[in-house]
């Protein structure tokens, strides 16, 4: 064998023990529970998906996971945890895309938004819209905007918090609109749907629409991009013309490079776990619609949503320059 | 029917592990039924729904019953709406009478409880719709109101009471504004984002203050009597307690119903107005055992009809509540109006746990005074490490964060140096509690109004509430002798 041989020879296997090795190490993933911590406080929409998806995913990974709750500033807390942690796939986080898109925006975060993350899975969508109730004088959407037109300022619409995402869409239809009307920020989705109820605003733009579902309220408007099935004849924010809408997803991520291998993984295990049973009847009981976007995918969807964000608020006047640097 | 549902033996045997845990927690300072309930959240998925929700309610209303045990012999509240206890029941456990008082802070506890469930059951949808017409400019009113009354809670001076109150007010306004996102006070630090956690300044001021100040007079705290002989409530105290209970129960019922009002409000609300219509207001903060009979009362009251928002309206009130509403949509249960018709075995057989979990709670509760008692003639060398302990993993428990532990510990501090110079911590919560509910409501009723302050006169309750705030105010001016408030009015 010539010498040149002997060293291709050997190259060839140093090569391939490496191959073995890495693909060897993803193989053995996971060796051992995962922690996914839930940036959203217990009972609410997010932390109830989380825990609807995960038994699926632990029995496609052989794995448990456990869900421990890290909650506050609309999930940056625990988001800024988890961007210190290793990324070895066994420290994982839920939450929405609000704390990547939105609120580093407004304040300056101990995180890069962009850069301190790995998006592994996005796994649905937020079916928010417009609620009045059954008494309101509103009977369409295009009725509550003329009056608006006529009485700038006097109808009123409350929200789980100013920044929100629902915040923001009435903000920017009144901008394409050219009309004005008063935002009343409440702390959570229910004291803002009670308001509603009560009379003490004209509407509330919620974060889900569970109460139209049920008949208890009637819903104006949708917040999906495309019509949402339960409710077929509620125009949606595109049907109407405005080019926007809530593009809030829920996601699951990870500290910054994280293998690909892993998180190839864990995007085929999220994927299996939306078929189950239990996450099907998780959708139907909190109306959510169901999305399978995975990293690479989800990834380009955040920088560009990023840049959208920057443009939207610069037009609605609310933001000079991101207070967070996105990288 | 509802009783037909609670006979099941599992949901017999969850109604009764509810309420033990509840009991349990409540004692334990710190520790409370919504980082339990949190905890067990996972396991009420796999469980048939009434029989979760019974055992989640048994837990809730179970604190409510403990918590004063600790505030009567310790000092300690064991549950954030058990502050007021400590007021006039540790004083009565120094003067030998702690028995009467657990007594008739269980028998309380049992007769509002009970009436409450009984509005729940009678009054629920009517009570509902009322509660939702009270919206911002209602709530001001309502603070107003509260704010007129702080100044009814000092049994010391009132001046070092309205400024701990003040300071309470300063110290909620830590965190995000809710109107403009601004960071108040925060510093930089993101665990403040969501304000100073209630919990760990409670279980800071009063726990770790309490057992700072203890260490500071001896390695040995009071431990009142070695064997039980009180046990029960004297004809006197009956005679004395019925008319808070009542007040009380109504009083908690009525917070509880509407949005925003919580335990620990109505606790505060009980105390001031019996001390307002009490014949020798300066007994209280001595040991006066209306001070203890009607706030425990309310209590009870206020967590029964909490329940309503959520059963009839489909509305949780606080976090507790929204727990028990995730729990509800898992198991596929819509809560909304539509809940007593289409689940009626649901509503009645929680309305009926709750009066079996009643009396459990009480038959419980008694004999257990007794070992209560005898727990504290353990020496405060090992008492005072062990409750130190468990306010640790109290404010731990809250959101599993580090932070909490250095906020409860700096309070712990600041309890201690304000019991050294006879500063109160009960207008302090007062205050703290108030600030973010006062200047929200403030704020969404001008928003609602466009900016016109008459919004608070136009509407029949908000004015209502504004005029008795005000006249309350101004009474006392005109009162043929001055209203002695305090029992020792340093000026210091």
């Amino acid at each position: 064998m010539t010498a040149r041989c002997r060293i291709l020879r050997w190259t060839v296997s140093a090569l391939a023990l490496v191959a073995v090795f890495a693909t060897g190490a993803a193989a053995e993933y996971p060796e051992k529970p995962i922690t996914m911590y839930c940036v959203f406080p217990p009972g609410g929409t997010v932390d109830t998906s989380i825990r609807a998806l995960v038994p699926g995913a632990e029995q496609a990974l052989g794995r448990n996971i456990t869900v421990v709750t890290k909650d506050g500033g609309t999930g940056t807390v625990g988001l800024a945890l988890l961007a210190e942690q290793k990324p070895d796939g066994y420290t994982l986080a839920s939450g929405t895309s609000t704390a990547i898109v939105r609120v580093p925006l407004a304040r300056k975060m101990t995180y890069k938004p962009l850069g301190s993350f790995t998006f592994v899975y996005a796994y649905a969508a937020v079916a928010s819209g417009l609620l009045v109730r059954p008494e309101s004088p509103f009977k369409t959407f295009k009725e509550m905007v003329e009056y608006a037109r006529q009485n700038p300022g006097k109808v009123t619409y409350s929200t789980m918090g100013a920044g929100s995402p629902l915040h923001v869409i009435m903000e920017v239809i009144a901008m394409k609109e050219k009309i004005k009307w008063t935002h009343v920020p409440y702390k959570g989705t229910a004291p803002a749907e009670t308001a509603a109820l009560g009379g003490h605003v004209d509407a509330v733009s919620a974060g889900d629409v569970n109460k139209a579902l049920s008949g208890q309220m009637r819903c104006l408007l949708m917040h999906t991009k495309e019509k949402y099935a339960r409710l077929p004849d509620v125009p949606t924010t595109i049907d109407l013309g405005y080019d926007y809408y809530n593009d809030t997803l829920i996601s699951v991520y990870g500290p910054a490079g994280m293998d690909p291998a892993v998180v190839k993984k864990l995007e085929d295990a999220f994927a299996k776990a939306q078929e189950t049973p239990a996450w099907k009847q998780w959708l139907d009981q909190f109306g959510l619609v169901s999305i399978n976007m995975r990293s690479g995918e989800y990834t380009k969807f955040l920088e560009n949503g990023w840049e959208k964000e920057i443009e939207i608020q610069k037009a609605l006047g609310v933001l000079k320059e991101p207070a967070t640097p996105p990288k | 029917m509802g009783f037909s549902v609670i006979a099941e033996p599992m949901n017999f045997v969850f109604c009764f592990t509810g309420v033990l845990l509840g009991t349990l927690i409540g004692v334990l300072p710190g520790l409370g039924p919504g980082a339990t309930i949190s905890l067990l959240l996972p396991l009420t998925y796999h469980l048939n729904p009434i029989a979760s929700i019974i055992m989640v309610a048994g837990i809730y209303y179970g604190a409510k019953y403990g918590g004063s045990t600790t505030s009567i012999l310790l000092n300690i509240p064991g549950e954030v709406d058990s502050v007021v206890t400590c007021l006039d029941g540790y004083q009565m456990a120094r003067k030998g009478r702690a028995g009467p008082a657990l007594g008739i802070s269980a028998f309380g506890s049992f007769i509002a409880g009970t009436v409450a469930t009984l509005g729940l059951m009678l009054v629920a949808p009517t009570l509902a719709r009322f509660a939702l017409s009270f919206g911002p400019p209602e709530m001001f009113a309502l603070m107003v109101l509260a704010m007129t009354l702080i100044v009814f809670m000092s049994s010391g001076s009132q001046a070092k009471g309205l400024a701990m109150a003040a300071l309470g007010l300063f110290l909620g306004s830590v965190g995000l504004d809710v109107f403009t996102n601004v960071d108040r006070f925060v510093f930089g630090y993101n665990f403040l984002l969501e304000g100073l956690g209630i919990v760990p300044v409670i279980v800071g001021l009063f726990g770790v203050g309490e057992v700072l100040s203890n260490l500071e007079v001896q390695m040995r705290g009071e431990v009142f009597q070695k064997k039980v002989s009180n046990l029960l409530p004297t004809l006197k105290d009956w005679k004395d307690s019925f008319w808070p209970i009542v007040r009380g129960t109504f009083i908690g019922f009525f917070v509880g119903v509407i949005p925003g009002g919580g335990g620990i409000a109505s606790t505060f609300a009980s105390y001031t107005v019996e001390k307002r219509l009490s014949k020798h207001p300066e007994k209280f903060g001595t040991g006066a055992i209306e001070g203890v009979a009607g706030p425990e009362a309310a209590n009870n009251a206020c967590s029964g009809a909490n329940f309503i928002p959520l059963l009839t309206l489909g509305i949780p009130t606080n976090g507790i509540m929204a727990i028990i509403f995730a729990s509800l949509m898992i198991n596929g249960l819509q809560p909304g109006p539509l809940l007593i018709k289409n689940q009626p075995e649901l509503f009645w057989g929680v309305i009926a746990s709750m009066y079996v979990g009643n009396v459990m709670l009480v038959m419980l509760n008694l004999p257990l005074i007794g070992i209560w008692v005898r727990f504290l003639t353990i020496p405060y060398a090992i008492l005072a490490p062990l409750i130190l302990f468990f306010c640790l993993l109290g404010a731990y428990t809250v959101k599993n964060a580090v932070p909490d532990l250095i906020i409860m510990l700096i309070f712990g501090i600041v309890g201690f140096l304000m019991k050294k110079y006879r500063y109160e911590g009960a207008p302090l919560i007062m205050g703290f509690v108030i600030s973010e509910l006062v200047e929200g409501a403030f704020i969404r009723s001008l928003l609602m109004s466009g900016g016109s302050f008459t919004i608070f006169f136009s509407r029949p309750i908000s004015c209502t509430l504004m005029i008795v705030s005000l006249l309350l105010f101004i009474l006392p001016l005109f009162g043929k002798k001055p209203i002695s408030m305090g029992a020792g009015d340093d000026e210091g």
